[in-house]
Formats: structure tokens, sequence, C-alpha cells
């Protein structure tokens, strides 16, 4: 076993995830190389990494999307490889060329296996090839309403239309009558012309009540190709997921086992190379079927660590160096049950608007299977310019509500002040008897829902205390010196008690 | 000392002295007053006796706004010293000027100077973190002044559009 595959890795990334994999890097031995805009240049990741360079300013295609200047960075710093986390590069087959016609090592798919799985009509089509259930619908972009009239008719209502090209729920539309169909199919293209430069829109029949299930494959340069079990996303806002648990709580073991074999065969089909998740709808019906493969790190991989004990990104690091996987499938299990928590700068009870800010006040919560990955520290300003996503909280429990329960705990614990968060949202949805009870689907988090659930804040006597007695000392401290100073005697008294004081401030 | 602290859950009246014994006397809403002894343990986290109990209080204080933490919720409130603020009053009305929370990218501005606005009517749209915030008239009437342009970056407060009651 080699364990220090690289000698040098360059990480094209910020936040959480560039820390992440900086972690893995070092863990190594490797030496970890950063990456930042002007809006990072005090970052952690910055500040964990042996070296960190300027790539520009702080809108992302002016940095974090500049291939060129990061493949400029890699060779000045003399890296032998290139990490590209999640998001930004990770899924652009082009920029994975490139740094493999540098001679470096890029920690990742081959362009050919990113590509294949990036267009997602084509992708469609190889997947239903290799017997991946897919869900019912065109595998060709179409664009003529009277077409999508019929294929609507042919597989039935509702259908979904969505970008070709899309992600990120953009594109998107659910249609439950045949009369809406011509409208929604006009705004979805035009959306998807916007969000992607490509109008390509493709039908599909909309799966009711599904819950959205992801397996985690890691495969080697050798042929071998394993799955790490699945993770249960359904919980989402916007389309986005903001809870992630481990083992799934709806998934009999029937349809695990055949879910994973259709994620390896997926692997398989695109000879596909490092850790990579096939995305899933299982339908209350129990039938499953195949979304999309990101082929990169999920930013919910941690709870799919801390149930096999597999460390993804030290496992990218030695499958990318060319290693054989040193475990077969049977040699997998899991233990336990994990929780991730999306920490976001947003505000639920207005509708999960992001609201950065300043971390005036910021404390991770620690103690037993708690893990806090995150990129930010005290006193930084939550940046404007990315995702607004602060930390991943991601708790470990001998089962699920034990799981729930420290998960809980370290939310409470979790000290925020000076921006708005998740936590009272998830707080508010572990009350929740459903949530408790793992009966949940994407639908689960309404505007409804967070009417009926989410409470106000009260009883805050104590913080307007606190708040008052600040402004008192404040104020006191401009004073002496001033006009009070000239009571002599009670003046040199205050001030001699605020310098005690300012001693423990 | 007496502050006007307002915070979600309605506006106090907090009188804070000195005391002699350390600490402050506090009165809420005018009540009795109570000896509260502690200090600041931390940037934004104070700790706080009464009677003998101590509790952790979540607060940071930046100018007239505090910023501060209760079970979870990001808690937002002012802290005015109505003798100052007595001083400030008297100044323009606010309600023409259409400010922005929280700072972003103006993406697209919708109206120019010397156009009637009516109320809910959107005048430009501010994207934040991926997300693009439309911002309306709160007030029918003109547009006096566009202070910014489409491009430009703006910071948290930052008067966008100011309008001329009609």
């Amino acid at each position: 076993m080699n364990l220090r595959p690289f000698k040098r890795v360059l990480v094209a990334n910020r936040g959480e995830i560039a820390v992440r994999v900086i972690r893995g890097c070092h863990e190594r031995g490797i030496e970890a190389v950063a990456v930042y805009s002007d809006a990072d240049a005090n970052a952690l990741h910055v500040r964990v990494a042996d070296a960190a360079y300027r790539i520009g300013p702080a809108a992302s295609a002016e940095s974090y999307l500049r291939a060129d200047v990061i493949l400029d960075v890699a060779r000045r710093a003399g890296c032998d490889a290139i990490h590209p986390g999640y998001g930004f590069l990770s899924e652009n087959a082009g920029f994975a060329q490139q740094v493999l016609d540098a001679g470096l090592v890029w920690i990742g798919p081959p362009p050919a296996s990113i590509d294949a799985m990036g267009e997602k009509t084509a992708a469609r089509r190889r997947m239903s090839a290799a017997g991946v259930p897919v869900v019912p619908g065109t595998t060709e972009p179409v664009s003529d309403p009277a077409e999508v009239v019929r294929i609507a008719s042919e597989i039935g209502l509702p259908v979904m239309l969505k970008a070709a090209a899309g992600g990120g729920g953009k594109g998107m539309r659910r249609v439950d009558r045949a009369e809406d169909l011509a409208n929604a199919l006009a705004s979805a293209q035009s959306e998807a012309r916007k969000s992607f430069g490509d109008d390509s829109v493709y039908v599909e029949k909309f799966v009711v009540g599904p819950r959205h299930i992801e397996i985690q494959v890691l495969a080697d340069g050798h042929g071998n190709v394993v799955h790490l079990f699945e993770r249960d996303c359904s919980i989402q806002r916007r389309h986005q997921k903001v809870v992630e648990e481990a083992p799934s709580p709806a998934l009999p073991e029937k349809t695990r086992q055949e879910m994973a074999a259709a994620a390896c065969r997926a692997a398989e089909a695109v000879g596909y190379v490092g850790a990579g998740t096939c995305e899933f709808l299982l339908g209350a019906d129990g039938a499953f079927h195949f979304l999309e493969m990101n082929t990169r790190l999920q930013v919910e991989h941690p709870i799919t660590e801390m149930i096999t004990g597999v460390d993804l990104v030290q496992a990218q690091l030695r499958v990318a160096a060319g290693e054989r996987l040193w475990f077969e499938q049977s040699e997998l299990a899991r233990t336990g049950h994990a929780i991730e928590l999306r920490i976001y700068a947003e505000d639920a009870s207005s509708g999960f608007r992001p609201a950065p800010g300043p971390l005036h006040g910021y404390r991770e919560p620690t103690g037993p299977w708690v893990r806090v990955d995150s990129g930010v520290v005290e006193g930084m300003e939550v940046p404007i310019h990315y995702d607004p996503m602060i930390a991943k909280l991601v708790v470990w429990g001998v089962d699920r509500q034990q799981a729930i329960d420290r998960a809980g705990r370290a939310l409470r614990h979790y000290h925020v002040v000076g921006t708005h968060t998740s936590i009272p949202f998830f707080l508010a949805l572990f009350e929740d008897p459903d949530f408790r009870a793992g009966e949940y689907d994407t639908g689960f988090i309404s505007p409804e829902w967070l009417e009926a659930h989410l409470s106000a804040p009260g009883g805050l006597e104590g913080e307007a205390i606190a708040a008052a007695i600040a402004a008192f000392e404040r104020d006191s401290r401009a004073a002496v010196g001033t006009d009070e100073a000239a009571e002599a005697g009670s003046a040199w008294k205050r001030a001699h008690r605020w310098s005690t004081y300012r001693r423990w401030a | 000392m007496k502050y006007e602290v307002e915070l979600p859950d309605g506006a106090r009246q907090i009188g804070v002295r000195r005391a002699d014994e350390g600490g402050w006397w506090v009165s809420v809403d005018g009540g009795a007053e109570r000896l509260v002894q502690g200090t600041k343990v931390g940037t934004a986290e104070w700790l706080l006796t009464q009677e003998g109990v101590t509790r952790k209080h979540a607060v940071y204080l930046d100018g007239e706004h505090v910023y501060a933490q209760h079970q979870g919720h990001a808690v937002r409130g002012t802290v005015i010293d109505p003798r100052g603020a007595a001083l400030a009053a008297g100044s323009a009305s606010t309600a023409g000027e259409v400010s922005t929370p929280m700072p972003g990218v103006v993406v697209r501005v919708l109206v120019a100077e010397g156009d009637s606005v009516t109320e809910g009517q959107v005048l430009l749209v501010v994207e934040a973190m991926k997300m693009e915030n439309e911002y309306t008239a709160a007030i029918d009437g003109t547009v006096a002044t566009v202070h910014v342009a489409a491009g430009e970056t703006v910071e948290a407060n930052t008067v966008l559009v100011s309008i001329t009651p009609s």
C-alpha cells in the first residue's frame, strides 16, 4: 500500500469542502495547496493549507471557475494532482482533460465518465441500456408542445418537465393537467435557456410521494466497483437537500440491494473511477428509478463515512494514484445511524431566505460522535458570493433515535450570533412525530409545514437585560474621561472597576 | 441609565445602574430593581447571575443593533438610549427609502428618476448568495433618486431608491 500517493495536491475549491480535502491530504502525509478569491483571503481553508494562492476577485467566474489560473497555480506550486471538491469545476470534463493534458493527476473520474453522466438525456439512454431502471419518459429532448402532450398522455399525468442540462431545481416544472402543458413547457425552456444556455427539455413521469435515496459507489482503475450503502436525502427545501441520513429509515433490505446493484452497474457502464453517487427516486409504490449520477464527492459524504468507517477523501486519493480497492464488497458493513444537517445562513421563517452576515459569535458543538465540517471561524463574514452553507453538523448514534437526540443536543449547543441559521428549523423538524417515525418524502417541507411548526423566539427578558448591560458598559466607558471624569472620586472608582471588568472582557 | 430594548417578543424599558457590591441594579418596565452580576466571557457571550442562578446569554451589541441567540433562534433587535433617540428624532421619514437588509449585487434596475411608482411595484433586483430578491416600493410616489446601478455591489442597509410620496 502506498501511504503517500502524492507529494502535493492542489485543492480547487473553498469553504468546508476545501478544508475537508486538506484534512484528508494531511492525514496521508500529502501537502495541500489552497486557492482563494479576494472574498476568501482570510478563510479557514487558506489557514489550514500548507500554502495558498490568490486566483482572482470574489465572483466565482473570475476565480474558482478559472481553469487556466488554477492550472497555472498547480504548475507554479509544484503540485502533482488536483482535487476539485464539489461544485465549481468538479463536473467539468473539459477541465479534467486539461488537468490530465498538463501531466497532472485528476482526483476524480475519467473525463469520458463525467461527460457520459453530464448530459441527462444521454445518461438516461445509457442507464436504460445497462438495465438501470429510469423514470418513464423521453430519452430525447423535446421542444414541440404537441409532442409533449402526446408523451404525457402515453406515460400518464402528472409529469415533470426538466432542463436537459439542468440541476439545482432550475428549469423544472410539475404539470398535473394536460391544458397546462404548453405554458409549463414555455417557461421551463425559458428558464433553462437563461440558466444553462440550452433550452432542451425532457419529459418524465412525476413520481408521487418520492423519497430521494442515493447510493455511494467507489471504483478503482482496475475494474472493481463497490457500493457503500445509501443516504436518504428526502428532506429538502427549494429542491435542495438540507438533512441527510444513513441508512434510510424507509428502504426494505431487498430494495436496498437492488438499488445498490443498479448503482454499481451504472458506474461500470460509464467506466467510472473514484467516488461517485447514483441518485434514485423511490416512489410510494416501492419502485425506484435512476435520477442521475454525481461524478464527484457529495456534500453529504460524511454520513457514509460515519456508518462504514471508510474515509472517502482518502479513498479518492488512493484510487486516483492507481491503487486497487483494498476491500471487497463483502467486507463492507454499516454500523449505527448517521445524520447530517446543513447549517445554512438563512431564515426559515421567511421562506429560507439567505441571510448572509457577520459571525459575531461562533462556536461549534462538539462531544461524543459529533463532527462539524465547516469553513468559518468566529469574526468572519459569511460571503455573499457563494453558497450560504456555514457548516455541516454530522452525528452518529447507535440507532436513529439516538442520532436524532444527539443531533438535537448539538444544535442547542451551537453558538451562532449575528446571522440567521437553519438551526431553529432542524429543532422544529426533530419535534415532528412523522419525521421521528421516518415517514417523510421530498415534499415534506412545505410553506404550510413551516407555518405550523416554526415558532417565534419568546422569553427574551434575559437577552434584553444582557443587551442593556452591554450598552450601559459601553456608554460608561465612553463617559469615563469626559464629563463624568470631573466627578473625581466616584469616577476613579468607576474607572478602576471598569479596568477590572475589561480584563475579563 | 434607561434603555429601550426591542426584541422580537416585544419592547422593554430596562434601567441599569452600577451596584456598589459589583454588577448592576436592573429594573424591567419600572418593576423592582434586582441585582445582576456577571461578566462578558466571549465576543458575543455573557454569563449573568441573578438570585444565585447563572445563565449564559448569547448577545452582541453593534451600535444600536443587538444580535442574540435564544434556543437556536437568531434574534435581532435594537437598544436605544431614549435621551439620545430624542436628539435624532425629527429626521426625515424613511418610508420612501428602499434599502437592502443584506449585502448583494444589483442585477437589474427597473425604474428611473422621475418615474411614478405604486406601492408594491418592483423597483430593482438584488442578488445575494445566488438568490434574486425583488425590492418593491412601500408607498405611491415619484422616484426621486436611484442610488445604485446594475452590476454594483452594495453593503447591508444601503439606500437603493428614494421615493417622494405623491
